[in-house]
């Protein structure tokens, strides 16, 4: 006990040494000054849990100290001492899914290469200012449209207002969407289908090019061997066939994995609408698709016939091209694949180096989309998830982080795709182990639903949620989905100086925010402070 | 169709000053037989058209670059203004037109319009193969009141609504046909950040993005042929990865050997074309000045703005480009939080951000906006110097279409394009009195037939608009406009056939104009 | 550590010792560790004793008789049932006629469906007295009628509430007369000197003609709210405006109209430009209650717009009153419902926390001494805390 005694002494004096020296040292710097916070209970999201009395330090724009105690140091200049005594401090709040700011004109389309940050209008920072009176610091915008894959999102860190774009990082995650709407496919069946070509095409337009880059490496080791390629007379016209669509070349992947449009069962006329649902929902692992094995024996055959039929023809016109010499004797150019720059973002998706957000609603959208995410590999997440606690099962299978929107119904209007809604909603997927629970202000907050991403938070906490897990829902959870935890979400010593103080408890209904710091900057003071 | 063709040069160096004739001496002859319409036959009555010289004497000079002259001479030669000063000795045979009274000024410059074609939209989105040259139609009454308010040059650009239009000339405003009216072609592609209809921002810039993309890659592959096609004719193998074959096929390449299609957007990518950027808002500014940066065109980019885009005054100020200011001059919003409305007067903004300007007309507005010297004159009375104002109609677009050589001021060695106004260019009372284009008089307000009719004692006129001529009496022009319509109005069918086609709303008009009122 | 498993368990308890049949005893006490009083203020170790549906007596630490059923809630604040001053819940898109503009004796009684779900929601969200209205779309829609939103259905209707006037744009259609503001106010001027002349009429119209009483009017427009305020100074009457979200930016007249107003929905997404009226208002002098229009929005919006309140710089006392007494006055029952003190109806709930936080979970909702709602929870090991 008393060994423990000593220990935290010399720790204690050690931090009070270290931050002294801190303090001297920070005299002689440029840029955002040094601020020091004490008295306040911090909340920082990260290991050290909930300090009572805590001391921050921000410094060169980052968080370099985060303790508890600490004395008041003799004024000096550079430094500013904040005395936030019976208030609380948290990270700046993230909003993880929103539609802020974004230019309300004209109708919303969907399209990979549909970029949020195109729309999103920098001047319009009354809306802006709304939010980081509200201590939200960094939001994820989503793309508006309703169906399909409607584009990427950008993430926007709410630094210098008049510079936006510094702080902006376009193209943060892919966004699909499904069952929210009329606008796209007329029927759900088109919608998921549609949903699932998205990525089909784009794995089978991903192998065209793998296969197209391993022929060009070995026709460019052949010809540095000296290899030539003999050219063929002006009627031969080679380039024509290059126009040849990624799409209609598919084949089956190096693993096994189906990567060209499924070929249709032939009942496809008679099967009633739960057979085609369950057949298009049904998972493709090779084997376990019962109309796979039906339809071809053979894992490394090319699917379709009619899907066959492209790749053979240009056999045929290469073996005519060739003058009936015999395969190998001579070097030919590889096809270069036609270029697609939906397929692109598609890729970059299927390669993982692009999160995905699905927004879904219903429970069975949920579980189509989950299938979508395992089937393909994706970095997924669940947006909007409103009926997620009636597939909880699912959802804590797959792993996946959860975002969730307004969590109040708005009653009797638009209850198509929120039928299910339950502000338990989050409870009840943490009383079953989802680990990654979010709450964003959601499609529903429009340009204001960002000022009360707390109060938002502070409902799923009426409705079971613990505290803490309400808090990170808004802070660390929330900078995890939208990719950006390395550097905020927390107030952890190193991650960047973006923190509120308010009045009082961050959830409770009567606190304000007292200040806001961005970068170490203060951002926003409550008038009278 | 072959003439527009034979005009769509990849690249438009315009030829030096000491070039031909300017094109409207030669038409003369054509011109001549224009006694149909009314500003021509206003022409046609002048035998001064033919002269080779012609010294306006005694006005006073406003030459826009250098100081005024009180009272002074400009002699105009073979189209062209030989001299300027206080005195001038003029060759024996000049056309002397005394000019006591009255002020000597550059021909206005309209910056950006798209007024004067028919139909200005393709409903393809990208449409850089498109000229103008096509769609201008030269009987639009457009054309007459630009004459008669001094408008010399316009700048007229393909597509209100669209992604990238097509390619935009600069014409005056006479002559019976499109080559004739031709002052300048190929000055610059129509772009527009701003959504056309039935897009959003980011179907708009993903539209960008795939149009450069496909473009790059249809070069390369284009350069890849050429190379590899070079290689047949030699009888040669190829030996070369693709990559370095679009290399040395690039160099090979030709510039007829590019698809029509693409030239134009290829130019534009080389920085050989000017590009007219519409930036409606704030938020579009930003995105256009990267687009351009990144595409190899922002050093040939004039950004043509709404009036909220003043809101990115810093970003304009940062990049430095000129721009072209909306018609309507002043921004209006409501606060968010209060409801109170806010208004601006942008051009300050911009003067003050230290940016060349041009100002626009909004040509069928009833109001004094279809001026451009009203314009100018709102810009000094919200604190615009004189110089800055006078310039922005006249030298700054013509820098801004690549005619500052030519056009837009009153200097040895430029276009005669020249107003004889019988007072200061800023006062509303003036009047353009004559209107010399490439040294050849094309307007004189005493032989202006319409003004004549407008003007008319009721027992001369045999027209139904008795009723309206006792106050069109006044020199006011707000009056005779109105007065006009109403003519037309009163009885549609009386008038001639070409007045009732100009009286059709043009295309494209009324789906912009709940947006703005400007002439962009 | 908020501890709902417990209260929870006390639930079990309450419903395994029949305490839903509570409403069936005379009297039933119930300790909880603090409730609000009727200025909002929060008394601790509270205990409220209920006596056939009243409030018999409450405040701290009361000795309870003998002989009385207590219902431990000690980690609970009891809170006033709230009240929402305009709904149409059980009645959505059943509110209107399309022939005629005025429906001068159309009672909203006539929509009360007293076992539609709505009613069920409304609990949930701790709502316990609503005022049933007619719709916008009439000039003059008819009579209020306000109601409870549980218990034994004989007691819920509490009678009639204030008349239903409506200004607002959609009031006016092109097929019938009036058609525009100027017809419609002209219209109700011809009207209430009709109801002046007939002294025999007491309809609901004719006292509110009369200045007796007072009336809803909705309106859609700042320019309604000006002209009504001219219009109600000339004609003598109370006019007690309905969704006038600019009203801050006509203070004046609203001053003017020397009455209460209604304001809301307000949702997350409104602009401060909306949600700052009440703070301003209040400041002004001029009581605010706020509405959900449930079913239209979820009823949940009353409380969680009080707190959109408080975040714009609303009091917590005053915030609570505009959704509890400031109704309950407009809907002329404040002397039934919207607080807890002595003889008042026993409309309460039980919160897990401070009744406008909304981390407080409403664990149950009593209507007249009744238990009509309890949180639907997994079930916790049950324990004795009965007396």
């Amino acid at each position: 006990m008393r060994r423990t005694l000593i220990q935290a002494l010399t720790i204690l004096v050690t931090c009070v040494v270290v931050w002294s020296a801190d303090v001297a040292r920070a005299q002689d710097e440029k840029g955002p000054g040094v601020v020091i916070i004490r008295g306040a209970t911090v909340w920082t999201g990260a290991e050290q849990g909930t300090l009572e009395d805590g001391m921050i330090m921000l410094r060169k724009g980052k968080v370099s100290r985060v303790g508890s105690g600490g004395r008041a140091a003799p004024p000096m200049p550079g430094v500013e001492m904040i005395d936030a005594s019976g208030m609380y401090i948290t990270p700046g709040l993230i909003d993880a899914w929103t539609m802020l700011g974004l230019d309300p004109g004209g109708p919303v389309e969907a399209g990979a290469t549909q970029n949020a940050a195109d729309a999103l209008d920098c001047f319009a920072r009354d809306v802006f200012e709304d939010a980081r009176r509200a201590g939200v610091t960094s939001l994820c915008i989503e793309p508006p449209a309703i169906s399909g894959v409607v584009g990427t999102a950008v993430v926007v860190r709410l630094a210098d207002l008049s510079d936006l774009r510094s702080t902006m990082t376009d193209s943060t995650s892919l966004v699909a969407r499904l069952g929210l709407g009329v606008r796209g496919p007329i029927s759900r069946l088109g919608e998921i289908k549609a949903l699932h070509d998205a990525f089909e095409q784009g794995a089978a337009y991903r192998e065209s090019w793998d296969e197209y880059r391993e022929k060009l490496e070995e026709y460019e080791k052949k010809l540095k061997d000296g290899e030539t390629v003999k050219l063929k007379k002006e009627d031969d016209k080679p380039e024509e066939k290059a126009e040849a669509k990624p799409d209609e070349r598919p084949r089956r992947g190096p693993r096994g994995r189906r990567r060209g449009p499924r070929p249709r069962p032939s009942n496809f006329d008679s099967m009633s609408d739960s057979e085609l649902l369950a057949w298009l929902q049904d998972t493709h692992v090779p084997g376990e698709d019962p109309l796979e094995g039906e339809t071809h024996g053979d894992e490394d055959a090319p699917i379709a016939p009619e899907a066959e039929k492209p790749a053979k023809d240009a056999e045929k016109k290469d073996d005519g091209k060739k003058g009936g010499k015999k395969e190998g004797d001579e070097l030919t150019k590889p096809e270069r694949p036609a270029f697609d720059a939906n397929l692109e973002v598609v890729v970059r998706a299927l390669k993982r180096e692009l999160p995905v957000r699905f927004e879904a609603h219903r429970p069975g959208d949920i579980a189509f989309a989950l299938k979508i995410i395992s089937e393909f590999h994706l970095d997924g997440t669940i947006v909007g998830a409103t009926g997620a606690y009636l597939a909880k099962d699912r959802v804590v299978d797959a792993g996946v982080p959860i975002v969730f929107g307004q969590l109040t119904g708005a009653g009797g209007f638009d209850r198509s795709h929120t039928a299910e809604f339950d502000a338990e909603a989050p409870a009840a997927l943490a009383a079953v182990g989802v680990e990654s629970i979010v709450i964003g202000s959601g499609r529903k907050g429009g340009n204001s639903g960002a000022q009360y991403l707390a109060q938002n938070a502070a409902i799923a906490v009426g409705h079971g949620l613990s505290e803490d897990s309400a808090l990170r829902a808004i802070t660390i959870d929330a900078a995890k989905a939208c990719g950006i935890d390395e550097t905020l979400g927390s107030i952890e010593q190193g991650k960047l100086a973006d923190i509120v103080i308010w009045s009082g408890h961050p959830l409770a209904p009567d606190s304000v925010v007292e200040r806001v710091f961005v970068g170490g900057v203060e951002v926003y003071r409550r008038a009278g402070n | 169709m072959t003439s527009a063709i034979g005009e769509m040069a990849m690249i438009q160096k315009q030829t030096p000053i000491d070039r031909r004739r300017p094109a409207l001496v030669r038409q003369m002859p054509v011109a001549l037989v224009l006694v149909g319409l009314a500003v021509m036959s206003v022409l046609a009555t002048d035998r001064t058209a033919t002269a080779q010289s012609i010294l306006l004497q005694g006005g006073k000079i406003i030459p826009v670059v250098g100081d005024t002259i009180e009272k002074g001479d400009v002699l105009i030669k073979n189209g062209f203004i030989e001299a300027v000063g206080e005195k001038v000795d003029a060759p024996f045979d000049a056309t002397v037109v005394d000019c006591t009274n009255k002020v000597v000024f550059p021909g206005m410059f309209d910056a950006h319009t798209w007024r004067g074609m028919d139909q200005p939209n393709e409903s393809p989105p990208v449409t850089p193969f498109l000229n103008v040259y096509d769609a201008i139609d030269p009987s639009q009454l457009f054309f007459e009141d630009s004459l008669r308010d001094g408008v010399l040059s316009i700048h007229i650009a393909p597509g209100d609504d669209t992604v990238i239009g097509g390619m935009s000339r600069v014409v005056h405003p006479i002559g019976l046909t499109p080559s004739e009216m031709t002052t300048a072609s190929d000055i610059a592609l129509k772009l527009s950040i701003t959504p056309k209809s039935g897009f959003d921002r980011m179907r708009q810039m993903a539209t960008f993005r795939e149009t450069f993309r496909k473009l790059d890659e249809d070069m390369k592959a284009l350069a890849e042929k050429t190379y590899e096609d070079q290689l047949r004719k030699d009888g040669k193998d190829l030996d070369v990865p693709p990559e370095e074959a679009q290399k040395r096929g690039r160099e090979l390449l030709k510039p007829e050997d590019v698809p029509e299609k693409d030239r134009n957007l290829l130019a534009l990518t080389q920085g050989k074309v000017r590009a007219f950027v519409h930036c409606d808002k704030a938020m579009d500014v930003a995105t256009g000045i990267r687009l351009a940066k990144e595409h190899g065109f922002f050093d040939q980019t004039v950004f043509v703005l709404g009036t909220e885009a003043f809101k990115a005054a810093d970003a304009l100020k940062a990049a430095g480009r000129p721009v072209v200011l909306d018609a309507q001059l002043i921004h209006v919003e409501t606060d968010p939080l209060t409801g109170d409305e806010k208004e601006t007067f942008v051009p300050k903004i911009i003067d003050d951000a230290g940016l060349e300007f041009a100002l626009l007309r909004n040509w069928g507005s009833a109001m004094g906006e279809r001026y451009l010297w009203y314009q100018a004159a709102r810009c000094v009375r919200e604190g615009v110097s004189r110089e800055h104002a006078l310039k922005a109609i006249t030298l700054w677009p013509a820098e801004m279409s690549g005619l500052g050589h030519r056009l837009g001021s009153l200097e040895v060695g430029k276009d005669a394009n020249v107003v004889v106004l019988t007072g200061d260019p800023l006062d509303m009372q003036s009047w353009v009195d004559k209107a010399y284009v490439q040294g050849i008089e094309v307007y004189e307000r005493s032989e202006d037939i319409r003004l004549k009719r407008l003007f008319a004692e009721p027992a001369d006129e045999q027209g139904p608009s008795t009723s309206a001529e006792g106050e069109a009496a006044t020199e006011d022009n707000h009056e005779i406009h109105k007065n006009e319509y109403k003519d037309k109005d009163a009885n549609p069918d009386d008038k001639p056939r070409r007045e009732r086609r100009e009286g059709r709303r043009p295309r494209g008009e009324r789906r912009r104009r709940p947006r703005d009122e400007s002439g962009e | 550590m908020r501890n709902w498993q417990q209260q929870l368990a006390c639930v079990v308890v309450v419903v395994a010792a029949g305490i839903g049949a509570a409403g069936a005893q005379e009297r039933l006490a119930i300790r909880a560790g603090a409730y609000l009083d009727a200025e909002g203020k929060r008394v601790d170790n509270a205990v409220l004793i209920i006596n056939k549906g009243k409030i018999e007596d409450i405040g701290s630490d009361l000795s309870i008789p003998t002989g009385v059923t207590v219902l431990d809630r000690s980690h609970a604040v009891l809170g006033p049932g709230l009240v929402d001053p305009h709904v149409s819940l059980g009645a959505m898109g059943r509110t209107a006629e399309a022939a005629d503009a005025v429906e001068r004796d159309a009672d909203a009684a006539a929509l009360f469906n007293p076992n539609h779900a709505d009613f069920e929601k409304a609990l949930r969200a701790g709502v316990t007295t609503v005022v049933l209205a007619p719709s916008e779309t009439h000039l003059v829609g008819g009579v209020t009628a306000v109601v409870k939103t549980g218990g034994d259905n004989a007691g819920r209707m509490l009678g009639a509430g204030p008349m239903k006037l409506s200004l607002a744009q959609t009031a006016f259609n092109m097929s019938r007369t009036p058609t525009s503001l100027q017809g419609g106010l002209a219209e109700l001027r011809s009207m209430i000197a009709e109801a002046k002349d007939n002294r025999a009429d007491d309809s609901a119209f004719a006292k509110w003609a009369r200045g007796e009483s007072a009336a809803l009017v909705e309106l859609s427009d700042a320019a309604g709210l000006t002209a009504l305020a001219e219009f109600a100074k000339e004609q003598g009457v109370k006019c007690i405006t309905l969704h006038g979200n600019l009203a801050a930016e006509r203070l004046d007249a609203v001053t003017r109209l020397g009455q209460p107003v209604v304001l809301g929905t307000y949702e997350f997404s409104d602009p401060r430009r909306y949600t700052r009226a009440p703070a301003m208002l209040m400041d002004a002098g001029v009581p605010v209650a706020l509405t959900s229009n449930a079913p239209q929005y979820a009823a949940d919006w009353l409380r969680i717009g009080a707190v959109i309140e408080m975040q714009q710089g609303m009091s917590r006392t005053d915030a609570l009153k505009s959704v509890t007494t400031t109704p309950a006055t407009i809907a002329g029952v404040a002397d039934r419902v919207g607080a807890l003190a002595k003889g008042m109806d026993a409309d309460f709930v039980v919160y897990s926390g401070a009744p406008l936080d909304l981390r407080s979970r409403i664990l149950e909702v009593f209507i007249n001494g009744q238990r009509v709602y309890v949180a639907d929870e997994p079930p916790a090991k049950p324990e004795d805390d009965d007396a």
